[in-house]
C-alpha cells in the first residue's frame, strides 16, 4: 500500500505532472534541478540513476493507471524526466546545455517523428507510457552530442580546483 | 557563468587575439614578465603572443611539453604525479606551472594541459577537460591557482577556447595582485 503510494507520487513526479497548463513541459523543468544534482556525481552514476529510473518509472506509470483507470495521462512525466535526464547524458555543466537540451526533447516529444509517434500508439500499459519518452530521449541524447562534438555551443563549464 | 557564445573558429581566433592585445599592455603597464608550459594547445598559446610585434619585453619564452618526458625533465613535474593523476589533472597543471616559473624566470607562469580530442577521453576526463596552472608571485607570496575547464567543439575549437580562457585567467590573476 505504501509502496503503491510512493510509485503513484514518483509517477506525476511528486505532483508536478498536476501542473494544470503543458504538465510535460513543466515536468521537464522540474528535471532541471535534479539534472544538475546528477551531473556532479559523473557521467557513469549519472547514467546508472537513469536506466535504473526506467523500471521505476514503468512500474509507477503502471500504478498510476490503475490507481486512475486511464491509459497515459498527462498527469504522469516520470516518462519525461527520464527522457529528459537521457538527453542530458554527458554533457558540461553549463546554461547552453540546459537550455538547448530542453529545445531539442521538447520538440521531440511534442513533434513525435516516427518511431516515436508509433511508439506512442501502439504500446500499453506502464511501458507504452515510458517508451516513446526513453527513445525521444536516446535521439535527443544523439542530436545533444553531436552539438557538443562538433560545435563550441555549448559553452564553457569552468571549476576553480585549487588555490594557494 | 563565464562562457563563450556561438562562436566560429574565425570568431574565436579574432577574440584570441584582440584578448590578447589588452593582456600585453596590462603586463609592459606593471612591469611583469609572462613564459607557458603548454601541452594540448602545442604553442599557440605563445604564437598568439608572438603575432604581436615588440612583445620580447612582457612575453621571454615558454615551454612546449607535448610528451611526459619533457614535462619531467624541463618542468620538473614528478614521475609519481604523472604516473598516479595522469599528464591531464590538476597536480600536473600545478607542477608544470611552478616548473615554468623557475626554469623560465618570469614573473607570471601559465600552463595549460588537456584532451582536445577527438579520442582520448575517459568517464572521468572527457575530451575537451582542460586544466590552466597560474603561478607567480601574489599579494604577498607565491600563488599557484588551478582551473578546472570542459569545453565543446573539435580539437582546433579545444585549443582555441583553451587560449582565450587561460589569457582571461592570466587578466584576473593580474588585476588581483
Amino acid at each position: 500500500m505504501l509502496l503503491n503510494s510512493l510509485l503513484i507520487q514518483i509517477a506525476t513526479f511528486f505532483s508536478v505532472g498536476k501542473f494544470p497548463k503543458a504538465p510535460g513541459t513543466v515536468g521537464t523543468l522540474a528535471t532541471i534541478p535534479l539534472w544538475y544534482l546528477l551531473s556532479q556525481t559523473g557521467p557513469l552514476i549519472y547514467m546508472l540513476v537513469t536506466f535504473l529510473l526506467f523500471p521505476l518509472g514503468v512500474m509507477a506509470a503502471q500504478a498510476y493507471e490503475n490507481h486512475i483507470g486511464k491509459h497515459d495521462s498527462k498527469e504522469i512525466v516520470i516518462d519525461e524526466v527520464v527522457g529528459f535526464l537521457i538527453t542530458m547524458t554527458w554533457l558540461p555543466l553549463t546554461w547552453q546545455s540546459v537550455v538547448i537540451g530542453f529545445l531539442v526533447f521538447r520538440v521531440l516529444d511534442i513533434v513525435k517523428p516516427p518511431p516515436i509517434r508509433q511508439l506512442d500508439q501502439k504500446v500499453q500499459g506502464g511501458f507504452g507510457v515510458m517508451v516513446d519518452d526513453v527513445v525521444a530521449g536516446v535521439i535527443g541524447s544523439i542530436i545533444m552530442q553531436l552539438i557538443y562534438t562538433q560545435t563550441n555551443w555549448l559553452g564553457v563549464q569552468i571549476s576553480v580546483l585549487t588555490s594557494n | 557563468m563565464k562562457t563563450n557564445a556561438v562562436k566560429s573558429k574565425s570568431e574565436l581566433q579574432n577574440t584570441l587575439q584582440s584578448s590578447v592585445v589588452g593582456t600585453v599592455r596590462v603586463l609592459r603597464d606593471n612591469g611583469l614578465t609572462v613564459g607557458f608550459a603548454e601541452s594540448c594547445t602545442g604553442g599557440l598559446l605563445s604564437s598568439s603572443f608572438t603575432e604581436l610585434a615588440g612583445v620580447s619585453d612582457v612575453f621571454t619564452g615558454s615551454i612546449i611539453s607535448y610528451d611526459n618526458s619533457v614535462k619531467k625533465q624541463l618542468l620538473q613535474v614528478s614521475e609519481e604525479t604523472l604516473q598516479t593523476r595522469g599528464a591531464v589533472s590538476s597536480e600536473t597543471a600545478h607542477q608544470m606551472a611552478e616548473g615554468a616559473l623557475r626554469s623560465l624566470g618570469v614573473s607570471i607562469a601559465v600552463s595549460v594541459t588537456g584532451i582536445a580530442g577527438p579520442s582520448g577521453g575517459t568517464a572521468e576526463k572527457p575530451v575537451g577537460t582542460v586544466f590552466i596552472a597560474i603561478a607567480g608571485s601574489g599579494r604577498e607570496e607565491m600563488e599557484t591557482h588551478v582551473r578546472q575547464y570542459l569545453f565543446a567543439g573539435d580539437r582546433k575549437e579545444v585549443q582555441l577556447q583553451t587560449c582565450i580562457e587561460a589569457i582571461k585567467f592570466l587578466n584576473e590573476f593580474i588585476n588581483k595582485k
